[in-house]
């Protein structure tokens, strides 16, 4: 009876001893997991960084798109109509009388550009004092539609300056 | 009377109690360990239950961007090609429009001293394009440091020349447009 109950408990204490390595396994294991699951955290976190990416690259789609639009819209708002050639010219001779300037000739070339659009050389010499010439530069440079001064040539002529100018004027539709 | 008991088995008589407690403690023990195995197994199994429907769902959606990403790079590279000269044509002409004349003239008049000259100014609006000046001092230091002032922006000396009244020099310098 008593080497039974021996038995018994040493086939108790085995089973006990395997419910302790299975437990500690059972840790083992969880740490193995979560090993694995930083990996995929890792991965993830890629997925974020990819959907980032893919965010900018949707935004450049989309501008993309919204180009054309854009692109009609500066041009629009920003480019003399054809029409407007004549206005422009009022202009420009009246920003050149303001300054009490006077060029004896005023030449116009015009030449196809790109789409539609016109581009128009004007070329013009014109003599003042410094002061005058330089308020002239500047009215025509803070003009908002698309025409700028392209080239210029400045002189000393006494007290005067004389400058030969080159203006690049762009007409759309 | 007192009754006598006499033990007649090979072993010794087992003590119930004894015995019932180590075999209680152990099994209790085990009931403890198998507990938190089964515990442990059973959030481990639930957590990656959740983590695979998770990667499922991420998978299913990196691929989704993966398709979409391929897609609007085509079409992006598609509307480059179409669009690509006239987005450069507009910027050329906003960076001409852009491009300061009285920034330029602003920029000379701060480098002059009081009794130098400019004799003839040349400019284009052109970023890359050089200012050409031909500047007269009356002493050879005030173009010295007019080199010196000019030296930062990619200064080229065309020519010097002295006369019996004064300094002249040639000069080509290029300056970036303070908007930029």
């Amino acid at each position: 009876m008593m080497k039974k109950n021996k038995l018994a408990v040493l086939a108790l204490l085995f089973l006990l001893c395997l419910s302790v390595i299975g437990c500690l396994f059972s840790f083992f294991y969880v740490q193995v997991k979560d090993i694995s699951l930083q990996k995929r955290l890792e991965l993830f976190g890629n997925f974020k960084n990819r959907e980032k990416e893919f965010q900018v690259l949707e935004q450049e789609y989309n501008d993309w798109q919204n180009f054309p639009d854009a692109l009609q819209k500066l041009f629009k708002d920003n480019m003399l109509a054809m029409d407007e050639f004549a206005a422009f010219r009022r202009d420009l001779d009246s920003s050149l009388a303001a300054n009490q300037l006077q060029p004896s000739r005023i030449d116009f070339t015009f030449s196809t550009g790109r789409e539609k659009i016109k581009k128009v050389n004007v070329k013009f010499s014109l003599e003042g004092s410094y002061r005058n010439v330089k308020k002239f530069i500047f009215d025509m440079e803070i003009k908002p539609k698309m025409y700028f001064i392209d080239s210029m040539t400045l002189s000393a002529a006494g007290t005067a300056v004389k400058g030969v100018f080159t203006l690049e004027v762009y007409l759309g539709e | 009377m007192r009754k006598i008991y006499y033990n007649l088995a090979g072993t010794r008589k087992i003590d119930a109690r004894a015995f019932a407690l180590t075999v209680s403690v152990i099994l209790l023990a085990m009931v403890l360990f198998n507990g938190i195995t089964i515990l442990n197994l059973a959030s481990q199994q639930r957590q990656s239950r959740n983590e695979k429907n998770e990667i499922r769902f991420s998978a299913q959606k990196l691929e989704e961007l993966e398709q979409k990403t391929l897609q609007y790079q085509k079409e992006i590279s598609v509307l480059k090609k179409k669009w690509n000269p006239k987005l450069t044509f507009a910027n050329s002409l906003i960076e001409r429009k852009c491009f300061s004349f009285i920034f330029r003239l602003n920029f000379l008049e701060k480098v002059l001293s009081g009794s130098m000259r400019i004799r003839q100014l040349n400019m284009v609006n052109h970023p890359p394009g050089r200012i050409q000046i031909d500047v007269h001092a009356l002493a050879q230091n005030e173009l010295l440091e007019l080199y010196k002032k000019l030296l930062p922006y990619d200064l080229v000396i065309g020519s010097e020349n002295q006369t019996t009244e004064n300094y002249r020099a040639s000069l080509s310098f290029k300056i970036n447009d303070e908007k930029k």
